[in-house]
């Protein structure tokens, strides 16, 4: 991917940022008595200077070379994203929080250990042991010791 | 003090050196996701605990690192690196074990003398922090900001948008000036503002975890593996003490400075090390020297670091500001204040620190072994488990489902703007540091009435602004240096 591409688009979706933050600020200021400070004026400074920094980023491009950048691993990454992602829906919705993390650890053991070069069931069964382990773990830790309530 | 108070100090030191020296031992990990790592505990624990605990992994984290430099030729963390060059090859060609202890006393001793120089400075430093007005401390913050800043990135304009980006995230919340929600989009959860172990978690835990994850998970390490034992002679040692010096000495000097850091301290070290030394030319090839001058001075970075944050509440890097996140959790608001008003827990916190360097070397003495093992362990086998561990911190600092979104999200977001070279460790010390500047700001703008004589008449103040210029133009300077590197680099590669 372009680096100068996926750059520019970042600082123009943060000058973007910038303005609303503003202008929010600009209204947080609303009805601030004369000759004080209301909540807005030290972040209408920031968003400013983050406005003319993110400029004058987007005019270096014009001197710089473009560089490719790369987002090696990119499947597994949103992979990974994804389960976490059924892992907070479904904790926040039904609960059964150490099974639902015993669950995860199975899963997450999997999918990154499958491109080992081992017998499945035998991979299946350590990655079975070691989420177990690991809860086990986990639940004396915070359960017992901790008193922390999931 | 109560025997239980002991007890858990004991504990919490134990735990913050194991996790550090394993955390810093690992290559990849390190000590910003060891420190993230253990911060959520900060809530369940009294203030003296969490604070030692976070600077046991401190300790033990600069410690950690030299050990798979040292054994595997990958520095654990980036200020090993320069424990490596002399490290592995006298692993190689003498002894690991040696090459260990040899790192470790460095260490121990380094350590020790960060924290002589904490002790001694913080009184005096603190005497003159309460002379201190709100103009003076705003100068202070500002330059705090400016220091990471000009003199610890390649970019400074995107150093710039990620301190900016860090105030800014540090301004959502109630304005304690007017009382007032700002930018809390309506939601709840944001109006004590963004829950810093969300934000910690997903800058230093989930980015790495997402870097990890894009690279190859099932890597087999090789490590040296015989004669582990970590154990030096006295005359060994003696053979070293200059060195030892000299890295324990540079430590502690920048390590008060803002923004250099352990990193820098340990090159600075080394670098003196070699133009003392009778025979510089043995320097890489396995020269104890090189090993003891950089790990002393990481280790006194430590202390050195501390002087600031704990005498003028200014961090001055990443590490340490979420540090001063421990105390802000526990609602101590870290400066001269809680030297004079709270010396109780300031002399605990002293003690405790020297405790933690013996603690260091007793473990590392013993548990050596234990961390090189561990050092062969696939990734595959790490990742998971730090992403439950970091997603429970998150979770159990607030008990709110909203920080683990509001953490997963920052991680994604984080992740992309690092591969772009913006600063995650600039976002958090500007996270950190805004409550001190936008409030010093605010009311130096109220107290001057606009007039100039204000701060004319204010001399500290004018030494600040001075030094913040200097910093600016050194900052200046080394971007057109870096520019007419590159240019010359180029034309050299188009010949």
């Amino acid at each position: 991917m372009s680096k100068k591409k996926l750059d520019i688009s970042i600082l123009v979706v943060i000058i973007l940022m910038g303005i609303y933050y503003i202008s929010t600020a600009v209204k947080a200021n609303e009805g601030t008595p004369e000759g004080e400070l209301g909540s807005g004026f030290f972040p209408i400074i920031l968003g400013v200077a983050l406005i003319s920094f993110c400029l004058v980023s987007i005019l270096k491009w014009l001197k710089k070379t473009d560089e490719i950048l790369h987002f090696d691993g990119m499947k597994k990454i949103l992979l990974t994203i994804s389960i976490i992602i059924v892992y907070f829906l479904a904790w926040e919705y039904i609960g059964y929080f150490y099974i639902l993390t015993f669950i995860l650890l199975f899963v997450l053991f999997t999918v990154f250990r499958w491109p080992l070069a081992i017998k499945k069931s035998r991979m299946i069964t350590v990655n079975l042991l070691v989420s177990l382990a690991l809860m086990a773990f986990i639940y004396v830790l915070f359960n017992n010791l901790m008193y922390i309530d999931f | 003090m109560d025997i239980s108070v002991l007890i858990a100090c004991g504990v919490a030191i134990f735990v913050g050196l194991f996790v550090g020296m394993l955390m810093g031992a690992l290559p990849g990990l390190g000590l910003m996701l060891a420190i993230s790592l253990l911060l959520p505990l900060s809530y369940n624990m009294d203030a003296l605990s969490s604070i030692l605990m976070l600077l046991a992994v401190y300790q033990g984290a600069e410690y950690g690192g030299s050990i798979s430099a040292i054994l595997l030729g990958i520095p654990g963390t980036a200020m090993a690196a320069a424990t490596q060059l002399d490290g592995q090859p006298y692993a190689q060609k003498k002894s690991p074990g040696k090459a260990l202890a040899f790192s470790l006393t460095a260490s121990t001793i380094g350590g020790l003398f960060g924290g002589l120089v904490l002790i001694f400075l913080s009184k005096p430093l603190a005497a003159f922090a309460l002379k201190l007005g709100e103009p003076e401390y705003f100068m202070l913050g500002v330059i705090g900001l400016l220091a990471v800043a000009a003199l610890g990135s390649s970019d400074a304009m995107k150093a710039s948008i990620s301190i900016i980006l860090g105030l800014m995230a540090a301004t959502v919340g109630i304005d304690m000036f007017t009382g007032l929600p700002r930018f809390t989009g309506d939601i709840l959860e944001l109006s004590d503002g963004m829950n810093i172990i969300a934000l910690v978690v997903a800058l230093f835990a989930f980015t790495e975890i997402f870097k990890m994850i894009s690279g190859n998970l099932n890597k087999k390490r090789e490590i040296l593996a015989k004669d582990l034992k970590v154990k030096l002679t006295f005359k060994e040692l003696r053979g070293v003490t200059k060195s030892i010096g000299i890295g324990a000495t540079i430590g502690s000097i920048v390590g008060i400075i803002p923004g250099l850091g352990a990193n820098a301290s340990s090159w600075f070290a080394y670098m003196a090390a070699k133009k003392t030394a009778k025979n510089p030319e043995t320097f890489g090839k396995g020269n104890p020297d090189g090993i003891v001058a950089p790990e002393a001075a990481n280790n006194a970075t430590v202390g050195g670091a501390l002087l600031p944050l704990l005498t003028l509440g200014i961090p001055g890097s990443a590490s340490i500001a979420i540090i001063a996140g421990a105390f802000i959790i526990h609602g101590i608001q870290p400066g001269p204040q809680v030297l004079n008003n709270n010396p109780e827990l300031i002399n605990a916190i002293f003690i405790g620190f020297m405790f933690t360097t013996i603690g260091m070397y007793i473990m590392g003495k013993f548990m050596t072994g234990m961390f090189a093992k561990v050092l062969v362990l696939r990734e595959s086998f790490l990742v998971p488990a730090i992403l439950v561990f970091s997603l429970i911190g998150v979770y159990t600092s607030q008990n709110a489902h909203f920080d683990l979104w509001l953490a997963l999200g920052l991680g994604v977001v984080a992740y992309i703007l690092r591969k772009l070279d913006f600063s995650v460790a600039y976002f958090i010390l500007a996270f950190v540091l805004c409550p001190i500047i936008e409030t010093s700001l605010r009311r130096m703008v109220i107290l001057s009435q606009g007039e100039i004589g204000f701060y004319l008449n204010r001399p500290i103040f004018m030494v600040l602004a001075i030094i913040s210029v200097l910093i600016l133009i050194q900052s200046l300077r080394n971007t057109i240096i870096a520019n007419k590197n590159k240019k010359a680099m180029k034309e050299n590669t188009a010949i």
